[in-house]
């Protein structure tokens, strides 16, 4: 149900923030531990996630009859959607078991900085357009 | 609430970082001092790092275990440790701090290592500045949607 202000695309971006958020704690927790004996490096997962809970509402594989039917539709509903920490793969471990690739690090976390810039754009799109509706297009 | 962790992380990043350009900035400048108030030549020193989750009550740790928190891990120079690697011998007789056959005992400093450590201590910093500027221009972005 699209309506003026349970619109899904604004409950994307505000999830997507939340998560590149946390997501930016978690990349600086790593830079700011990348001399840590015995650290081990972590990342944030939910991109799949995001995308997949934008088709929860779409009807699952099974054909249901009834109202009450289940139709094998497993996605959770956008607002139900969790990050997941995840230990980010190194090919390499230094000498002190710290597994924390700088170049990695600063990459992702350009590339979690821009799609927050991204989300944010969105949602600043929704909200005029909102202004648009409410204002009757004057 | 989250952005300022992000922002106590990188900082806690930066004076750990800072704190080992000052012990090695100690280093290279007793690396030729023989005289010490413990006695003997100056003893190299080093600082430990650990990750430490930063100080939660019981109610903030509670709710950390909360998965859609995250946790936020700071570092912490835990302790400056000296190294045990015994002092270098150097033949001067002429030194006052000389033994009976000549030899003074230097500071196990070596100085090329201190300079890499140096660099490395330096960019780490720069990359903790570097993250301290991006989640402040996220909260930034973040502050402006209500100007739109």
């Amino acid at each position: 149900m699209a309506g003026l202000f349970n619109n899904p695309l604004v409950t994307l971006a505000h999830k997507s923030l939340n998560f590149r958020t946390q997501r930016h704690d978690v990349l600086a927790s790593n830079i700011a531990n990348i001399d840590t004996p015995g650290y081990k490096a972590e990342d944030m997962v939910f991109e799949k996630a995001l995308g997949k809970a934008l088709h929860a509402d779409e009807p699952g594989p099974l054909q249901t009859t009834d109202a009450r039917h289940l139709d094998g539709n497993q996605t959770p509903p956008l607002n139900l959607v969790e990050a997941k920490r995840i230990n980010s793969a190194t090919p390499f471990v230094k000498f002190n078991g710290n597994t924390v690739d700088l170049d990695k690090e600063m990459a992702k976390m350009a590339e979690n900085q821009m799609m927050y810039t991204a989300a944010i754009r969105m949602l600043q799109h929704q909200f005029r357009l909102m202004k648009t509706a409410v204002s009757e297009g004057r | 609430m989250s952005f300022l962790s992000a922002l106590t992380v990188s900082v806690s990043g930066m004076s750990a970082q800072r704190q080992r350009v000052n012990t090695i900035s100690e280093n290279i400048a007793n690396a030729q001092t023989t005289r010490t108030p413990q006695g003997g030549p100056y003893r190299r020193r080093e600082v430990v790092l650990a990750a430490v989750s930063n100080d939660r009550t019981f109610d903030e740790e509670l709710r950390a275990q909360d998965r859609s928190l995250s946790t936020a891990t700071e570092v912490k120079v835990v302790g400056i440790v000296q190294d045990e690697r015994p002092p270098v011998l150097r033949y001067e007789p002429g030194h006052p701090d000389a033994n009976a056959e000549g030899y003074v005992e230097m500071p196990n400093v070596k100085v090329m290592e201190e300079m890499v450590n140096l660099m490395t201590a330096s960019r780490s910093y720069e990359a903790n500045a570097a993250a301290f500027n991006a989640a402040k221009g996220m909260a930034q972005a973040a502050l402006d949607l209500g100007r739109a």
